[in-house]
């Protein structure tokens, strides 16, 4: 994003809705630093200007910069998942794609989330680091997928590395009995990255909303919060009698 | 992929925070999903959501998007997601989307204690759950944990921790009541899922601990 300099008024507007601190004031007037906007468009969409000086660039969208806004704008739709927004659709048709079934697990890792950011260099920093031990079964219906140079080594293009964006979640399935180990491998990446990031696990419920990881987890350090997001189990392929 | 988990905050300030999500499956049920989508959206905005978004025109209800706009942007590929503040309106919602037996599948987002007392209620084992495993990483690096409370109901993090804090200081002086200020707070989540009446108790909590100039 970018504020033309000769309309705007130095109001200071729009600042607070910056979730990258990217605006800031010089010779009386704002100005967005490149290197710190994520591209997410919210200053624009806040329409807070009171002399529309915000603007969206048209090299917004060539290719590296183009990254930015697709992990960062939720109103962009990636091509990888014809979904918009940076997301996939995880446990939220997983009663209809059968993604994770029973005897496995789905994690997902969001760096950058809440607020903090990332460069894809830390994404790549957590899927080589995860591919090294094994975890390589990358989602492919996920937004970093489009940026994978080598899935097996979790290798990204280089020309991304550099490229700042809200989040990038890296989405990938293990077996049940691999659970443990991997989250070895989780704990030692949060030690050594420039970020955060959020953690989700997926995974079938048995009988009665029993949650069939729920022993193994209680053996660690991480523990699933209050809130969860339960898909119902009400879901049909279009192929299927009503 | 997750905007709806990670909602921090105390179990009591989560109490009344019940998310509804309807998605078609890529290639599995998308086709001619527009149609069914636009029929429990009529469903959802009899029952009243509390916040509703709309990825297509980049709003939600409380930023003024009518109905009406929001069904003629559905498309094959729009899913359903809002937030409803009462259990009671979203036990009737999803009684009634259930009783519509359109084939897409439904995910609920809240407490997972209030979930499944619902599920239970209309006897409804669920299928999967995608758990919330805490934030890991450099966490010296997170807005003030007060404000996260807050902002972590936009999943996309386009609610900025500077704007929680612009709010506290418009109420502070008056400019704004904190109920304006907890909608101002909700705009720019597109989804619709940020909910201002969680907010607005919220902002209540935070006024007496922040000061200023």
């Amino acid at each position: 994003m970018k504020i033309y300099e000769n309309k705007c008024v130095g109001c200071g507007r729009c600042h607070p809705y910056c979730p990258g601190v990217a605006i800031y004031f010089i010779d009386g007037i704002s100005k967005i630093d490149q290197d710190l906007c994520f591209e997410c468009g919210t200053c624009l969409r806040s329409e807070v200007c009171p002399v529309d000086a915000i603007y969206e660039p048209d090299d917004i969208f060539n290719y590296p910069r183009s990254v930015r806004k697709f992990f960062s704008d939720p109103t962009t739709t990636h091509k990888e998942t014809n979904m918009p927004g940076r997301g996939t659709e995880e446990v939220k048709t997983n009663d209809v794609t059968n993604r994770f079934v029973k005897g496995e697990v789905g994690v997902g890792l969001e760096v950058g989330r809440p607020t903090v950011g990332t460069k894809i260099s830390e994404v790549q920093k957590i899927t080589k680091a995860l591919a090294e031990e094994g975890f390589n079964d990358f989602e492919d219906h996920n937004p970093v997928s489009g940026l994978m140079k080598n899935n097996e080594k979790g290798i990204l293009k280089e020309e991304v590395l550099d490229e700042r964006v809200l989040s990038a979640i890296v989405e990938f399935t293990i077996k049940e009995e691999e659970l443990s180990r991997c989250l070895k491998v989780i704990d030692e990446i949060a030690k050594n990255i420039d970020t955060v990031f959020t953690m989700d696990l997926i995974t079938c419920y048995d009988q009665g909303m029993k949650i069939r990881i729920k022993e193994e987890l209680a053996k660690y350090s991480f523990q699933p919060r209050p809130n969860a997001k339960i898909n119902i189990g009400i879901g049909r392929k279009n192929d299927e009698e009503v | 992929m997750t905007h709806t988990l990670h909602r921090e905050g105390s179990i009591e300030s989560l109490k009344k925070d019940f998310l509804l999500l309807i998605t078609p499956a890529m290639k599995i049920n998308d086709k001619g999903a527009a149609e069914k989508i636009k029929k429990l959206i009529d469903i959802v905005f009899d029952v009243g959501p509390t916040n509703y978004g709309c990825y297509e025109k980049g709003m939600n209800i409380l930023s003024g998007i009518d109905v009406e706009v929001i069904k003629d942007t559905t498309q094959d590929n729009s899913r359903i997601r809002c937030v409803f503040s009462s259990k009671e309106k979203f036990k009737e919602v999803l009684t009634r989307v259930i009783e519509a037996d359109l084939g897409l599948s439904v995910t609920v987002s809240g407490l997972q204690s209030s979930v499944k007392e619902i599920l239970d209620e209309m006897e409804i084992d669920p299928h999967s759950v995608n758990l919330a495993m805490g934030t890991h990483g450099a966490e010296e690096k997170l807005p003030d944990e007060n404000f996260r409370k807050i902002t972590t109901m936009c999943g996309h993090a386009m609610v900025a921790p500077g704007l929680v804090e612009d709010m506290i200081v418009k109420v502070k002086k008056g400019r704004l009541t904190i109920e304006e200020a907890a909608v101002k707070l909700a705009k720019p989540c597109i989804c619709g899922v940020f909910n201002h009446e969680r907010a607005a108790l919220l902002l209540k909590e935070l006024m007496p601990l922040y000061t200023i100039d």
